[in-house]
């Protein structure tokens, strides 16, 4: 086993199926980084008492788990006993590419947080309970400058749509909700670069 | 060229572009004429459009409207999960949207493709008439059958331009 070269280890984890992970991540601290990597690439909180948990222990991580993230959706949290417990978890996944929200309480100072994710790529709220029904009067600097992959906005969401839309981000595939305010906008800023486009009607 | 303005409120100041008016039947039916005009959109190569309701809202219409021209796009897909009785719907509000795909088609060439719609011949006689007039083409999804669409046949019989455009629309959905 000590012979097989970390290549070889890698290309095998890769390939094993996710319940596999946490064992074989037991074998060797050779497997343990390449299994972690995997197993933690995209994670999902269901509750506040887990998004808790998760900020508790990335504190004493000493091998920066909160990295390989780059996958988190949360869904069914309606609200939050701390507010600010969903901002503290982003703050902790500055590798996040995907940021999926659905029928999860978003609160007021979050979409400045979610726009300032570097290397955030797509980024999907679907009834979000989104506590300000006006948009933001700040406006948040994206940090990133070329195109958004996807921007999924259906459901409740609030004064949200005009909140991104002032952040003159642009994107490839916009996902909407006609009755959402500020889509137009939202369409009109990636008229050069959107290949795809889905209206739904409510 | 006669130019039209429209304004709009933007996030934080008020917008206004010019856009062409080239023609009295270039403007659909009750259009809010608030709304802003899309730029081009050269990109786009897939618009899909899902109606939750048995009618497109008044602000889907108008966004639709306003989508013009689009260069890439030859086809658009247009999914229905419907949540109410279908005979309740609005024609003048399919006639928008008709007239929109119709006048998008004569940009270059356009078909539909229909997704999970609903049935009843009633309801659905002449559905979007314009469009396949403009030559248009229209699809179903494998799922249906040529006898979920039939209210979609001409049902003046005068227009024989229409029951050639029907008879394409039997092909395709037989044929899917």
């Amino acid at each position: 086993m000590d012979s097989l070269p970390q290549e070889l280890i890698d290309k095998i984890i890769d390939n094993l199926p996710r319940s596999s992970l946490p064992i074989c991540s037991l074998v060797a601290k050779r497997w343990r980084r390449r299994n972690q990597r995997r197993a933690f690439q995209e994670i999902k909180f269901f509750s506040e008492d887990e998004v808790n948990r998760w900020c508790t222990g990335i504190l004493r991580d000493p091998d920066g788990i909160a990295s390989y993230v780059r996958v988190v959706r949360f869904e069914g949290i309606t609200s939050w006993n701390d507010p600010a417990t969903f901002g503290r978890a982003i703050k902790t996944l500055g590798s996040l590419t995907e940021l999926w929200v659905s029928w999860t309480e978003i609160p007021d100072e979050l979409p400045g947080i979610i726009l300032s994710l570097p290397n955030l790529n797509v980024l999907s709220i679907t009834t979000a309970m989104f506590e300000s029904k006006e948009p933001l009067s700040t406006r948040p600097t994206p940090l990133k400058k070329g195109p958004l992959d996807l921007l999924e906005l259906r459901g409740y969401v609030g004064g949200l749509g005009e909140t991104l839309a002032k952040s003159r981000l642009i994107y490839r595939r916009l996902s909407l909700a006609s009755h959402i305010p500020g889509i137009e906008q939202l369409i009109v800023d990636s008229s050069e670069t959107v290949v795809e486009l889905k209206l739904y009607g409510m | 060229m006669v130019c039209n303005f429209c304004r709009f409120k933007a996030a934080e100041a008020t917008i206004t572009m010019g856009f062409p008016d080239t023609s009295v039947e270039d403007t659909p039916r009750g259009l809010i004429p608030s709304l802003v005009q899309m730029p081009p959109l050269t990109a786009l190569t897939t618009l899909s459009i899902e109606f939750c309701m048995v009618d497109p809202s008044p602000r889907l219409t108008n966004i639709l409207c306003h989508i013009s021209p689009t260069p890439a796009l030859t086809s658009i897909i247009i999914g229905h999960n419907i949540w109410s009785d279908t005979k309740y719907c609005l024609q003048s509000r399919w006639a928008d949207v008709d007239e929109w795909l119709a006048r998008m088609t004569r940009h270059g060439g356009l078909s539909v493709t229909l997704i999970r719609w609903p049935r009843g011949k009633s309801v659905w006689k002449g559905f979007l008439r314009e469009f396949r007039k403009a030559g248009g083409k229209v699809k179903a999804d494998s799922a249906a059958t040529a006898d979920d669409y039939d209210g979609l046949d001409d049902d003046n019989g005068s227009d024989d331009s229409s029951h050639r455009d029907d008879y394409v629309w039997d092909n395709d959905i037989r044929d899917p």
